[in-house]
């Protein structure tokens, strides 16, 4: 190919190395197939990877991979930063969520089974946003005639005229009204979370995340919140961004893998929906990005193939991804 | 917003809720002190958020905790979600019937038809083939059967 690009893919599955493919000619880079631990490791020693594509499905895979990179460059080494790797996985998010522990977790999704061709170009177009770092704005996954537009919020008053300002767009861009719903639902989480759990003090100390989600406040400058949305026919994207920077990787990724169908949900005092909303969001169907830029922003992304019926929407191929930049 | 339609039965109170349910509903206003047995029709709640999902959760858990006995009826699509996804939403109310979604490419139209739980445990979890009322139909069950019909399962 003679691109000085590098993607790495730790992976015996033949899936994953066709998909890769598309992706790798997205982002321009040479796709290395490793289909063990030691070799992929022997490949980072000496080469700049763009991405690290690792097969986590089985447990061991991964612990093999940290241990042998822990080893040999360090976990925290700049040749294996998290905004770098990409798990793979035969099972969803909320049945993996061992893999939410691994130090190195930084993207994830369950292995495609069909279509690997439109979803790893799709892909490719999240891992060159990536490359740029300072942001996974709209317009890198949307086509040319996906217009995006923009609004500011001012006060968390105007959270539920936004939402149903979207919903209201979805249903003019012919989206089935209960795929509208599901959207709808996931832009209100994530509008929540930037207007009361976003803002903290100059410690990293909360304002607002214990307050009643049904008052209204003035969101004065850096409290303010912004929403894009754009539509390409295709795809949907919502972004909402915060001017704090101040989301908790932990927390997070506990929150959006938490399965409560096992064990009963216990309501506590002044925490508000308490994780619920984004284990939603992403059992909802969408692939959801989290863009936190430390003590600047962060920019909540959401990303929906417009299929016609609820059934192949809800089984869309989709990502998650966590980037923290500090 | 949420608004709500009060209708007095022999056996107790018939709440029908329209809309969203969330941070701005406040179950207590809304539906009042009643006698008998609740039942809430949820076939016109359009979407639930999370903040939505702890009021209710609150609501029911402390009508179960003061001894009333409510139900469910046509619950809809995201009373579902949550039903399978949270293993103690109903709070110990009974679901007696949901709706069940079903969509036509060739139509382009969307639907949902009404069907007890009584019924589909009694079909083994099965949905039962419908058509809309245009004889070239060919609707679907709009979901995965077994992800949808999950919080039926014993």
């Amino acid at each position: 190919m003679g691109a000085d690009k590098n993607i790495l893919l730790v992976s015996d599955h033949p899936d994953d190395a066709s998909f890769l493919a598309e992706v790798s000619q997205v982002v321009n880079a040479n796709l290395k197939v490793a289909p063990n631990a030691k070799e992929s490791v022997d490949f980072l020693a000496s080469n700049d990877c763009t991405a690290v594509f690792v097969d986590v499905s089985k447990t061991a895979t991964l612990r093999g991979f940290e241990a042998e990179a822990e080893k040999r460059l360090g976990l925290f080494s700049d040749r294996l930063q998290t905004n770098l790797i990409h798990f793979i996985s035969d099972r969803e998010l909320s049945e993996n969520r061992e893999v939410t522990l691994s130090p190195l977790f930084g993207s994830f999704y369950q292995r495609p089974t069909a279509e690997l061709e439109q979803n790893g170009q799709f892909y490719g177009r999240f891992v060159l946003a990536g490359e740029k770092k300072a942001t996974h704005e709209l317009s890198h996954f949307l086509s040319p005639q996906g217009k995006v537009q923009k609004v500011v919020l001012t006060n968390t008053s105007q959270k539920q005229e936004a939402a149903e300002a979207v919903r209201e767009y979805l249903i003019a861009a012919k989206i089935p009204a209960r795929i509208s719903n599901i959207i709808t639902n996931a832009v209100d989480e994530i509008l929540m979370n930037a207007m009361f759990d976003a803002p903290c003090d100059e410690f990293g100390k909360t304002l607002y995340s214990a307050t009643a989600r049904d008052q209204a406040r003035p969101l004065k400058e850096q409290e303010q919140v912004t929403m894009s949305i754009g539509f390409d026919g295709f795809y949907v994207g919502i972004s909402v961004t915060d001017g704090y920077g101040s989301l908790d990787r932990g927390r997070l990724l506990n929150h959006v893998s938490a399965n409560y169908r096992d064990q009963d949900y216990q309501i506590r005092a002044g925490q508000a929906g308490a994780g619920l909303g984004l284990a939603t969001i992403h059992s909802g169907g969408g692939s959801l990005i989290y863009h936190c830029e430390a003590r600047t922003k962060t920019e909540a992304t959401l990303l929906y193939r417009a299929y016609p019926s609820y059934r192949e929407f809800k089984n869309q191929f989709k990502f998650f991804s966590a980037k923290f930049y500090v | 917003m949420l608004t709500v339609n009060k209708q007095q039965m022999n056996q107790g109170l018939l709440v029908e809720l329209n809309g969203t349910i969330e941070e701005n509903v406040h179950f207590e206003q809304l539906i009042g002190p009643f006698e008998g047995e609740l039942t809430v029709k949820c076939r016109g709640i359009t979407r639930i958020n999370s903040v939505g999902v702890k009021t209710w959760m609150r609501y029911f858990q402390n009508l179960k905790m003061q001894g009333k006995t409510f139900r469910f009826i046509e619950c809809s699509h995201p009373i579902i979600e949550q039903l399978n996804m949270i293993s103690n939403f109903a709070c110990g109310g009974e679901v007696t019937s949901i709706l069940l979604p079903f969509s036509c490419l060739k139509c382009q139209n969307e639907f949902v038809v009404n069907c007890p739980t009584q019924d589909l445990k009694a079909r083994g979890l099965q949905v039962p083939s419908v058509k809309c009322e245009k004889p070239e139909c060919g609707a679907q069950f709009d979901d995965d059967p077994d992800e949808y019909l999950y919080f039926l399962e014993d």
